[in-house]
C-alpha cells in the first residue's frame, strides 16, 4: 500500500459511500437530470430522454462485454475497431452484395467473434498482458478498416434491416430495446449460472481458481469472445442507425466502455462487478455530454468533461480496492 | 569488557495468532562463525529479519559494540554495516552484475551534471568478486547467471555496502555440493577477516564444520547455545526437535483396507526423485521434510497442477494420466495449498461461494443457480466444520486465518471428494483452530475419505497420521509408520 497513498479518513468516506455504488449513482443521475431540468426548458421532454438512452445503448451494448473482461481481471481494448470492422463489412454485404440481411449481420458477428477469440487465444497462450495485446488487435482492425474504406464512408444501406439502428416499437427506439435485453441476458449470466460465478471467481484470483476446476484459461477465451461479438453486434447496428458504414465508428467507444463499467461498481482489478451498473453509468454519461449540448456549453468541452469522470471513477476504484485489501490483511 | 560486536537482547514479536519470537537473545563477536538452527517455523527468518530491519520487534534490544542502537528500517541496517545475503536472492535480473552491486549508492563523476561513474563501479565490482574469488563479466545480466554466482554478487553487494556483520539465510539451499563447499571457505575466509557472520541452515553438517557457536531455537524460544566442542548431530537434532514431546492428543487409528493412491517412481527435474508411495482408503497420510525436500512439489503434481517427468499414479482402480486440476477434481480429488491468500480463497466472493465453487455445477437448476439449496449445503458444512461468522454471505475475508481455513476445508467435504490431498493445512492459524483442525481431518478420515496431508511440524503429522514419507532435498529417505516416530528420530531419517 505504499504505492498509493490518501489519507485513511478520505478512504473510509468515499469507501462507504461507494458501498452501494448503483443507489448512489441512481441518486447521482436523479439529482443532476433535476438541476439540469431546472436550468432548461427541453430537458425533460420524451424526445431529450429518448435521445439519451438511444445514444447509450450503442457503445452500452459493447461496455457489456467490457465488464465481463474486466470481471475476470483483463481489459479489452479493441472493442471500438472491432465495431467498426464489423460495420464496414456489414455496410460491404448490404451494398455491394445482395446479402440476405439476416446473413449479413450473422457473418459479421462472426467477424467480431473471431477477433476477440484471437485476443482471448494469444493472452492465453502466450501468457501475454491484455493491455498489450488488444491495443495491437486493435491497431490491426482499424488498419483494416482504413485499407478498405480508404477514409470513405461506404452509403447506402436500405431495407427493413435498418430498424435495429433506427427503428421504434411503439414509442421506444428499438435500440434501447435491444440493450436492455442484452443486459438483463448477461445479468442473468452473471448471478444466476455457474458461467457467471466462476468469472468472478477468475477474476478474484486466477490461480485459486484453477485449483477449484474452473477452466481459466478456456473461460477467459470465451469472454474475450464475448467481448468481440458484442462490440460488432453494436458496430451494425451504429451502421444501421447511419444508413452507412463510416470508418469513424466505435472511436470513442474503449473510453466510455471502460468509463461506464468502472463508475458502475466494477473493479479494474477484476472480480467484482455488474452489468446493471455498466448500464446506470452509461446513462450517467450521456446525461453529461447532453447536459453540455442543453446548456449551450461549446462541444468541445465534452472530451475535458468524460476525462475528468473518468479520473474520478479512477479513483473511486483505488478507494474501494485499497479498502479491500485492509479487509484483506485483517483477515490475516 | 569485551562487548559482542552484535547482541540481541530479549527479542519478542508477535505475529496475530502466533507468538513468532519469545525473549530471544543471542550474540556475535568479530571473528566468529555463529549458527542458528531450529526447524521450520522455530523463528530463525524472524530474528533475522529483527536484525536486518525488515521487521520491527515487540520487545527487546539491540547492541552493537555494547552500545544501544535502533534498527528500524532495512537503511538502518544497512548503515551499521549490517548486510544480509536473503535465502529468495533479490537481484535486479535486468541489471548488470555491475549496477546490482552497486545498487542505491551513487558514485558521481562530477557533482554538477549527477552522472554516475560507471567506468570506476565497474572496476569495483570486478575488484570486490575477484578478492571473492569469483572473477566474472561485471557487464552482463545478472537474471541469466547460475545460482551460485548471482548468490556471489548478492555477498559482493553486501560487502560494497560495508558490511561486517553478515547474515547468510540458508545459503547453500540451491547450490551444488562443491559450490557449497567454495562458500564455505569464503565464510572462513571472512572470519579470519575478523567479519561477524550469522548463518542459518538446515545442513547440520556445514553447520559443524564452520560454527564457532550454535543458536538452537524452538517454538520460537532460545534452547540452547552449544560451543564448538559440543558439536554433534544428534546433540543438535535433540534440542531442535525437543525431548518432552508436547503429547498433544493422538489422533491415529488404524486403518486395515485396500490402496487408493499408488505413486510409481515419480519424478521432476530439479524438484523430486523417483518417489514410491502407497496409500491405503481411509488412511491419514503424511509427508514429512525440511523446506526445501520437494514436498509441494510433489503433490501439486499428483492434484495435475504439474506434470511429472517420469514415474505414474495410480488413483482408485485406474492410472491416471491427469493433465490438470479439473481432471483431479473430476475422479474425487481435493487440494488445500500452502498459501491459502494467494492459492486458496477467492477473495471478492462471498463465503457461501468460496464453498460451493466447486461443484456450483450441480446446484444449477436451469434457469438458475438452486439458492435455497445452497444456502443450505452452506449453513450444514460451516456448521459441521464449526465455522464462526455472521452470515454465509459475508467476505471470505473478513473471517480470521483459521475460520477462512475450515471454509476451505468445508469445501472439499461438501465436494465430496475421496482424497484431500493438504499442503500446510495448520500454517498460521492459532493453537485452538489447529486443534479443531487436527480433528476435522481426523473426521474425514472416519468418513471413508483419505488425506494426504504435508506438514513441517512433525509432532502434528505423528499425532495424526497412519504413515509419513520423509523426504529431503527431492528424494526419499523412507516410509515410517508414525506409531513408531518421534520429532528426533524423523529429523535423523531425513538429514541421515
Amino acid at each position: 500500500m505504499n504505492k498509493k497513498e490518501f489519507s485513511p479518513r478520505a478512504v473510509t468516506i468515499l469507501g462507504k459511500l461507494s458501498q452501494s455504488t448503483i443507489g448512489f449513482l441512481l441518486l447521482f443521475v436523479v439529482l443532476f437530470g433535476a438541476i439540469l431540468s431546472s436550468q432548461t426548458n427541453n430537458f425533460l421532454t420524451a424526445y431529450n430522454i429518448g435521445i439519451i438512452f438511444k445514444q447509450m445503448s450503442f457503445f452500452g451494448i459493447a461496455a457489456l462485454g467490457q465488464t465481463l473482461v474486466l470481471i475476470i481481471a483483463g481489459i479489452d481494448l479493441s472493442i471500438g475497431s472491432t465495431a467498426c470492422l464489423s460495420g464496414i463489412f456489414f455496410a460491404l454485404c448490404m451494398t455491394r452484395t445482395n446479402m440476405n440481411p439476416i446473413l449479413a449481420i450473422v457473418i459479421c458477428v462472426l467477424i467480431g467473434c473471431v477477433i476477440g477469440y484471437f485476443n482471448g487465444f494469444i493472452i492465453t497462450k502466450l501468457k501475454l498482458t491484455p493491455f498489450i495485446v488488444t491495443l495491437a488487435v486493435s491497431g490491426i482492425c482499424s488498419g483494416f478498416v482504413l485499407v478498405i474504406t480508404e477514409g470513405h464512408t461506404i452509403s447506402g444501406i436500405t431495407g427493413n434491416v435498418l430498424a435495429i439502428g433506427q427503428g421504434m416499437i411503439g414509442s421506444i427506439p428499438i435500440p434501447i430495446l435491444i440493450f436492455l435485453f442484452l443486459t438483463a441476458l448477461f445479468a442473468y449470466i452473471l448471478k444466476c449460472t455457474p458461467f457467471g460465478r466462476e468469472l468472478f471467481a477468475i477474476g478474484g484470483n486466477a490461480a485459486a481458481a484453477k485449483l477449484v476446476g474452473i477452466k481459466v484459461e478456456q473461460k477467459t477465451r470465451l469472454v474475450y469472445l464475448l467481448s468481440g461479438m458484442l462490440s460488432a453486434f453494436g458496430g451494425i447496428m451504429t451502421a444501421c442507425r447511419y444508413n452507412s458504414g463510416q470508418p469513424t465508428i466505435g472511436g470513442t467507444w474503449v473510453m466510455s466502455a471502460i468509463t461506464a463499467a468502472v463508475i458502475g461498481g466494477t473493479s479494474m482489478s477484476g472480480g467484482i462487478g455488474t452489468v446493471i451498473g455498466t448500464l446506470v453509468g452509461a446513462l450517467l454519461m450521456q446525461l453529461l455530454s447532453n447536459s453540455i449540448v442543453m446548456l449551450n456549453v461549446s462541444q468541445y468541452w465534452e472530451q475535458v468533461m468524460i476525462g475528468g469522470v473518468v479520473l474520478i471513477a479512477v479513483v473511486i476504484d483505488a478507494v474501494r480496492t485499497i479498502s479491500r485489501n485492509k479487509a484483506l490483511a485483517s483477515g490475516k | 569488557m569485551i562487548y559482542s560486536r552484535l547482541e540481541v537482547k530479549n527479542i519478542s514479536k508477535s505475529f496475530p495468532g502466533v507468538h513468532a519470537l519469545k525473549e530471544v537473545s543471542m550474540s556475535v563477536q568479530k571473528g566468529e562463525i555463529v549458527s542458528l538452527v531450529g526447524e521450520n517455523g522455530a523463528g530463525k527468518s524472524t530474528l533475522i529479519n529483527v536484525i536486518s530491519g525488515q521487521i520491527r520487534p515487540d520487545k527487546g534490544e539491540l547492541f552493537l559494540d555494547g552500545k544501544h542502537v535502533r534498527i528500524e528500517t532495512p537503511t538502518d541496517a544497512v548503515l551499521l554495516g549490517i548486510g544480509l545475503v536473503p535465502q529468495e536472492l533479490n537481484l535486479m535480473p535486468q541489471m548488470s552484475v555491475a549496477e546490482n552491486i552497486f545498487l542505491g549508492t551513487k558514485k558521481l563523476r562530477s557533482k554538477l551534471l549527477r552522472n554516475i561513474d560507471w567506468k570506476s563501479i565497474r572496476a569495483d565490482a570486478e575488484k570486490v568478486l575477484d578478492k571473492l574469488g569469483m572473477p566474472m563479466d561485471v557487464t552482463q545480466h545478472a537474471g541469466r547467471m547460475s545460482v551460485a554466482s548471482q548468490q556471489m554478487v548478492q555477498i559482493a553487494r553486501a560487502l560494497c555496502l560495508g558490511a561486517d556483520i553478515l547474515i547468510f539465510d540458508e545459503p547453500t539451499a540451491c547450490l551444488t555440493l562443491k559450490e557449497s563447499g567454495r562458500l564455505l571457505t569464503l565464510l572462513k575466509q571472512f572470519r579470519e577477516e575478523g567479519k561477524s557472520i550469522i548463518f542459518v541452515s538446515h545442513h547440520l553438517d556445514q553447520v559443524i564444520d564452520v560454527s564457532d557457536r550454535v543458536f538452537i531455537l524452538r517454538d520460537g524460544a532460545n534452547i540452547s547455545s552449544i560451543q564448538r566442542d559440543g558439536f554433534s548431530v544428534q546433540r543438535l537434532i535433540k534440542d531442535m526437535a525437543g525431548e518432552e514431546v508436547t503429547q498433544s492428543q493422538i489422533l491415529r487409528r488404524e486403518v486395515d483396507s485396500e490402496p487408493i493412491l499408488k505413486v510409481d517412481g515419480l519424478s521432476r527435474a530439479r524438484e523430486f526423485n523417483d518417489i514410491h508411495f502407497t496409500v491405503n482408503k481411509g488412511e491419514i497420510f503424511g509427508v514429512a521434510g525440511l523446506v526445501g525436500a520437494g514436498r509441494t512439489e510433489l503433490i501439486s503434481t499428483i492434484f495435475g497442477d504439474r506434470k511429472p517427468d517420469k514415474g505414474s499414479i495410480w488413483f482408485d482402480s485406474e492410472t491416471l494420466t491427469i493433465r490438470s486440476p479439473q481432471d483431479a477434481i473430476s475422479k474425487g480429488m481435493g487440494y488445500i495449498p500452502e498459501e491459502r491468500r494467494n492459492f486458496g480463497i477467492l477473495p471478492t466472493m462471498s463465503i457461501a461461494q468460496n464453498l460451493t465453487i466447486t461443484f456450483i455445477k450441480r446446484l444449477f437448476r436451469f434457469p438458475k443457480i438452486d439458492r435455497k439449496k445452497e444456502v443450505r449445503i452452506v449453513k450444514e458444512y460451516c456448521d459441521k466444520v464449526r465455522v464462526n461468522m455472521a452470515g454465509p454471505n459475508e467476505l471470505l475475508t473478513k473471517l480470521s486465518g483459521g475460520n477462512q481455513q475450515k471454509v476451505i476445508i468445508a469445501r472439499w467435504l461438501a465436494t465430496d471428494c475421496k482424497l484431500l490431498i493438504m499442503d500446510e493445512p495448520t500454517r498460521g492459524i492459532d493453537i485452538l483452530a489447529k486443534n479443531e483442525i487436527h480433528h476435522l481431518m481426523r473426521q474425514c478420515a472416519d468418513n471413508g475419505m483419505t488425506v494426504l496431508a504435508v506438514s513441517s511440524e512433525m509432532e502434528e503429522l505423528i499425532s495424526i497420521c497412519n504413515r509419513i514419507l520423509i523426504m529431503h532435498e527431492g528424494s526419499q529417505k523412507g516410509i515410517v509408520d508414525a506409531k513408531d516416530m518421534t520429532p528426533e528420530k524423523i529429523l535423523h531419517i531425513a538429514l541421515a
